[in-house]
């Protein structure tokens, strides 16, 4: 949420280069403080910001615990790995179960095409969803209709994959909502939900669904952060709506949505466990089988622990690559990205 | 061993720690044993002694027929003295398909239950629904979190290599006549035993379920009645022939929930996964009457004669419970849920004894003898002596005061007497979880055919059995391992499970089946056909 409250000042100094529109007339002191003059020593940055490091403690110890000390368990991925025989037991294998990666294997390769292809799609479609609702939802006068329409949207995200996953078979299955009209009607009957060629659409579908109204709400804290006096000067100067929101609302939001495209594409390989784990059944793995569920069935269910492993860890490490890779571009381009330099 | 597990069953943190400085000092190293041979030894199984309790009112006319009753006993004897266990603190883990109970100190049950063993039992409980248990299961087992009794996933991967490693061998204490000791567990059948036995010890008990758990055909009587039409004893023709009549898709009506892989199993007499033909091991899916039964069914498929979400979604117990199907498939110890959702007062089940095209009675292919297996963690011989007495208890037989307090808990709280037929009430439903209390996936009695308030239905269920298990075969291959199919063979089941809804619903051919078979032969068929040879090779089987 810190992100969002620095957007506008990041907005003014992003706007300059590009040159496009107004960029109004906020000026960014604390970055002119932060770079004139010496830096403060750490430890006197430390005594100032105690309070601060104190309440930042309980998230790292967490963040240790869960998540960088099971980073050791990266261990079997250079093992021959079994459940019941502890890490030190099992057999170095060093190098051997990366071959499924560095062969090709014809599994593993389809695995990564889907992924990839579901990536793509998602980024095009889902990605953009959140940003037209929250400038719809900006548009609404009524603040009362405004906050109803928020919350309505907001629902869907707290819904289990398994209930959003009934719930699109009682509308599209075989005898679902839209099937059975056809069939009382004697028309044709539509398969929408086995049909491999279908999959990524209603993939698609059913995240825009589920998580659109939750993705707007950063969206949303960052419009509100816009100064309104931009819009008063925009309207003085005979700006349409149209116009107003090209060269205010976007510029203002334009920071938020790279930064979250950045950490999107640090996700990219990873879509939807669970939601296609539960309907891979019905498609069959060509058309279904994504890295994650390709390490879980070849880890999990056919006892591969070490091979998964691997594949999970260079899996995390193209991540890291495709983050600090963007977040590159994005200082390139004048942008502040995920953290700044 | 016991030393590195006693260090990483402590904190998260140190138990982490400590794993990663094992993983850079350890000397000696475990790899995947692969040898079928060992894997396969065979053991002296325990010896079979009936035990002498409450009399099944129907004959039994065959070795697997199972205890058939038509109402419970009437004054259950109580058959055990004192308690089993000795005070000590008793750790299991286990699944359930039923909502979760109330902890011990929120459960009467619970806390009545303790009292009779004679120790507190505290359970790790997970949901047996979709992957959740063989999730957790594995990470259990990797923490060794697993407790002194547990429940084991069967399908995890390197099944023997993990009971060799982690759970007692109970060879010495039940082989042969050792196993009188605990009366109960002797009452378990020998096929329940044999899937006991991994690499050359009994080192599991069963959860019998013996044929209980097969699945069969089954019709909605009072529909047929309805419609009059006559199912009988149909072959592939007939039962065709009264799939269209019944169908009324405008009235949202079906013949088959599912497509009816069982009854058309026994009409082809295919075998029940692999089976020896001419000296040597073929999987039903090489042969070519499974192509036919895909065809049949993508035929059903495409008339509408299988509810629209049938082959995709089973949800087949709704659809049948409330008529949009006339004719399901499900196991014979289902027939009681469906009686308990039955929303009409006349609803009655059929269970047809389906035809082979000579005319013959089908052939009926068995289920697991076990739901599954449960084990016991490596301890002293007091230690597993006294945890097998509690298993022992656990597994008292139908009828029993013992078994009527471990399914339907204390009188009054937990039950009402209708007749004599035990009722569960609102308590007993939460706190005995629907009279299945998970320590019923540690050990538990023969499975009997009774059916509470529905006597006619035990007769339709004995009739069935009493037709079919004469010429009924298990799966040959039932107690063998193989390496192979543990692991890469799941991944293929799975392949061929979506292959198989593709072509009933069409859109795959029966040409990219023998693509798959022959693909499958190469990644790991042949491997798996070679090392279940090995196997019965190495049990003297053929």
């Amino acid at each position: 949420m810190a992100q969002t409250e620095r957007i506008p000042s990041r907005q003014t100094t992003a706007g300059k280069p590009t040159g496009s529109g107004p960029p109004g007339t906020v000026t960014d002191s604390r970055s002119s403080e932060r770079s004139a003059g010496k830096p403060p020593s750490w430890w006197a940055r430390a005594r100032r910001d105690k309070i601060l490091l104190l309440m930042a403690l309980p998230g790292l110890a967490l963040l240790l615990v869960f998540h960088y000390l099971p980073l050791l368990g990266n261990l079997i991925a250079f093992q021959e790995y079994l459940p019941f025989v502890p890490l030190g037991r099992s057999a170095w294998v060093g190098w051997d179960n990366f071959a499924v990666i560095f062969n090709g294997d014809a599994e593993f390769l389809n695995a990564l095409k889907n992924t990839l292809l579901i990536t793509l799609v998602q980024v095009i479609f889902v990605f953009p969803a959140p940003i037209a609702l929250a400038l719809l939802l900006n548009s609404l006068l009524s603040e009362r209709i405004k906050r109803v329409v928020q919350s309505v949207l907001y629902l869907p995200h707290f819904l289990s994959w398994v209930i959003v996953i009934a719930i699109f078979q009682q509308i599209l299955g075989g005898s679902g909502l839209i099937n059975n009209f056809l069939r009382e009607h004697g028309m044709g009957t539509i398969d929408f939900l086995g049909n491999p060629d279908g999959f990524i659409a209603l993939l698609t579908s059913q995240v825009i669904w589920k998580d659109t109204g939750w993705g707007t709400i950063l969206f949303l804290a960052a419009l509100t952060q816009i100064d309104p006096g931009l819009y008063e000067a925009a309207r003085v100067d005979g700006a349409s709506r149209w116009r107003q929101l090209w060269h205010v609302t976007v510029p203002g939001i334009r920071g938020l949505i790279i930064l979250l495209l950045i950490l999107r594409l640090g996700d990219s390989l990873t879509v939807g466990f669970e939601q296609i784990i539960l309907q891979q059944n019905l498609v069959g793995r060509p058309a279904s089988e994504v890295l994650d569920t390709y390490v879980y069935n070849n880890g999990v269910l056919a006892g591969q622990w070490g091979v998964s492993a691997a594949v999970g860890l260079v899996k995390g490490l193209v991540a890291v690559v495709l983050v600090l890779g963007a977040n590159k571009i994005a200082h390139i381009f004048g942008e502040a990205g995920v953290y700044k330099r | 061993m016991t030393e590195i597990s006693r260090i990483s069953r402590r904190t998260l943190l140190g138990g982490s720690l400590a794993a990663a400085a094992v993983g850079l000092s350890g000397c000696s190293t475990v790899t995947r044993s692969t040898d079928i041979a060992a894997l396969n030894k065979p053991v002296a199984l325990p010896t079979y002694k009936r035990f002498d309790g409450p009399k099944p009112d129907l004959p039994r006319s065959h070795p697997l027929m199972p205890d058939c009753f038509y109402r419970f006993p009437e004054h259950p004897a109580k058959v055990t003295d004192g308690v089993p266990a000795d005070g000590s603190d008793l750790s299991g883990s286990v699944p359930t398909s039923n909502p979760i109970p109330p902890t011990a100190d929120r459960n009467l049950y619970w806390q009545e239950l303790n009292r009779r063993i004679g120790s507190p039992l505290s359970l790790t409980i997970t949901s047996a629904t979709g992957s959740d248990f063989t999730n957790k299961f594995a990470t259990s087992v990797a923490g060794d979190t697993l407790g002194d009794l547990f429940n084991v996933d069967g399908k995890f991967s390197y099944l023997p290599q993990f009971l060799e490693a982690r759970a007692q061998d109970l060879t010495e204490y039940l082989s042969g006549d050792a196993i009188l000791e605990y009366p109960f567990l002797a009452n378990l059948s020998p096929d329940s035993w044999r899937g006991c036995v991994f690499a050359g010890g009994i080192r599991a008990v069963p959860i019998q379920r013996g044929v209980m758990s097969s699945t069969l055909l089954l019709a909605r009587q009072d529909l047929l009645d309805q419609f009059g039409v006559e199912l009988g004893s149909p072959g592939v023709d007939e039962l065709n022939a009264v799939a269209k009549a019944v169908t009324d898709q405008k009235k949202n009506r079906w013949a088959f929930a599912v497509p009816p892989a069982s009854a058309l199993s026994a009409m082809l007499r295919l075998p029940n996964g692999w089976e020896v033909r001419d000296g040597r091991l073929v999987h039903g899916r090489e042969l070519p009457e499974y192509k036919e039964m895909l065809a049949i069914t993508a035929k059903m498929q495409a008339d509408g004669l299988i509810h629209p979400d049938g082959v995709a979604k089973n949800n087949q117990k709704v659809w049948f419970s409330q008529g949009s199907a006339v004719m399901t498939q499900d196991t014979y110890s289902s027939i009681q849920s469906f009686y308990r959702r039955a929303v009409t007062p006349n609803f009655a089940i059929a269970l047809p004894v389906v035809r082979d095209s000579a005319g013959e009675i089908g052939r009926f292919l068995l289920g697991s003898p076990n739901n599954s297996i449960s084990a016991i963690r490596p301890s002293s011989p007091e230690r597993t002596k006294m945890l097998l007495r509690v298993l022992n208890w656990m597994a008292a037989p139908f009828g029993t005061e013992e078994y009527l307090f471990r399914k339907f808990g204390l009188p009054g709280r937990h039950y009402t007497l209708k007749g004599t037929d035990p009722v569960l009430t609102k308590d007993g439903s939460s706190e005995v979880c629907l009279g299945e209390f998970p320590i019923q996936y540690l050990a538990d009695g023969g499975y009997p055919v009774y059916f509470p308030g529905h006597p006619e239905a035990v007769d339709v269920a004995y009739n069935h059995l009493k037709t079919i298990l004469p010429t009924a075969i298990l799966q040959p291959t039932y107690g063998l391992y193989s390496s192979t199919d543990s692991t890469k063979g799941k991944v293929a089941d799975k392949d061929f499970d979506s292959l198989t809804k593709e072509i009933q619903l069409g859109r795959s051919s029966l040409s990219d089946w023998d693509k798959a078979v022959a693909n499958w032969r190469k990644s790991s068929g042949d491997a798996i056909r070679h090392e279940y040879e090995e196997a019965m090779a190495a049990q003297g089987r053929k």
